[in-house]
């Protein structure tokens, strides 16, 4: 799957998990800090992507 | 997972089970206005300054607060924008130039203060001087003067910030871990010290927003953010606080509430208002300040 950045950051991984869940376990990174979001919908952990091929990963925290 | 009030796909996944949309749209809306109402932050008199810096924290408090003065029918022209230029180039003018663009299409006043006409430099300039503070220091104590200083001259009688929940826990717990009481009984919805003239009150209408919640609801809104980093952002206390908050929340859903709502629960025992008479007015400025001069006014002296 790839995983887009919002600094416009693009990398691929070999996932073979089910859920965002899993994938953000995955790549280590809290749920809480990030959205999720494919074709502009967002995701919430639980949802399956298997099939999916991109998604985007937003930023929560403040960085100012 | 479905919306527990209906049958569409959640947006986020809470406590209590999941919303939608619509539903998470409006939870979040109506919980800044019950923190409103429940600490009492805005009253039919008071003239309201909102504290913007074009970040998703202020937009969502700009566009909710503006929504609260529409539902209660309050005066419009006692409500305001104010946003500091602190000079950072490439980062905040861009998000001026945003401000500026949202402020007017929601008919919303806005001021502009700077750094450069208050202290006649920029963070930019200032940061190669300094050899031991990091410019986030610098930062700080300007701004929160500037803000102070300037919604004051407009006649304001509130100060809001953007503070939310997660703003919150983290300063509490930083602030009980290095034994900071003072501090740590200055925070609250309404903070500051509150029976003093030349001190604007400020108020925190998103004080029960999760961090998540309020980046969630900009998105959903479509509000226009520019999501860039600070250049001068650094690893710093608070950073490591956030981190090792997120990573317990994560793990013990209700630990950043729990630990606002203790605060809640203590401050009264802290003495919110004790250092109110060891106020006094700077020697050069004449702002209040703590110390003879004020820090803002040593900071400027250690720059020559």
């Amino acid at each position: 799957v790839k995983i887009i950045f919002e600094n416009g950051d693009v990398t691929e991984i070999d996932f073979k998990g089910k859920t965002v869940q899993d994938l953000l376990t995955k790549i280590q990174i809290n749920p809480l800090t990030v959205l999720v979001i494919s074709n502009k919908k967002v995701l919430t952990e639980d949802i399956n992507i298997q099939k999916l091929k991109k998604i985007e990963l937003l930023g929560v925290l403040s960085k100012g | 997972m479905k919306c527990l009030k209906c049958s569409q796909d959640a947006v986020i996944i809470g406590q209590h089970g999941g919303l939608c949309k619509t539903h998470f749209i409006t939870y979040f809306e109506n919980k800044v206005i019950k923190t409103i109402n429940k600490y009492k932050l805005i009253s039919r008199e008071d003239k309201v300054c909102i504290a913007a810096s074009g970040g998703k924290d202020s937009m969502t408090a700009i566009y909710l607060v503006k929504k609260y003065f529409n539902l209660k029918k309050l005066n419009p022209q006692n409500l305001f924008v104010l946003t500091v230029d602190e000079g950072i180039k490439g980062y905040r003018d861009i998000n001026i130039k945003n401000l500026e663009k949202f402020c007017k299409k929601h008919d919303v006043k806005l001021i502009k203060a700077s750094f450069k006409k208050e202290f006649g430099t920029s963070i930019d300039k200032a940061h190669l001087k300094i050899n031991n503070q990091k410019p986030c220091n610098i930062c700080g104590t300007w701004r929160r003067y500037i803000l102070n200083k300037e919604s004051r001259k407009y006649k304001a009688t509130k100060l809001v910030t953007g503070h939310n929940l997660d703003d919150e826990a983290q300063s509490t717990l930083m602030n009980i871990f290095k034994a900071n009481n003072d501090l740590l009984a200055r925070l609250g919805p309404i903070s500051g010290t509150q029976d003093h003239k030349l001190f604007v009150q400020r108020i925190k209408p998103l004080y029960l927003c999760l961090e998540k919640e309020t980046r969630l609801y900009t998105y959903l809104k479509n509000f226009p953010i520019i999501y860039s980093e600070c250049p001068y952002s650094q690893t710093s206390y608070r950073s490591d606080m956030k981190t090792m908050l997120n990573n317990f929340e994560y793990q013990y859903p209700g630990t950043k509430q729990g630990i606002v709502k203790s605060l809640l629960a203590l401050l009264p025992l802290l003495g919110q208002k004790k250092e109110v008479s060891s106020i006094k007015l700077c020697q050069i400025c004449g702002e209040p300040a703590n110390q003879p001069i004020c820090k803002a006014c040593k900071q400027i002296d250690n720059l020559k």
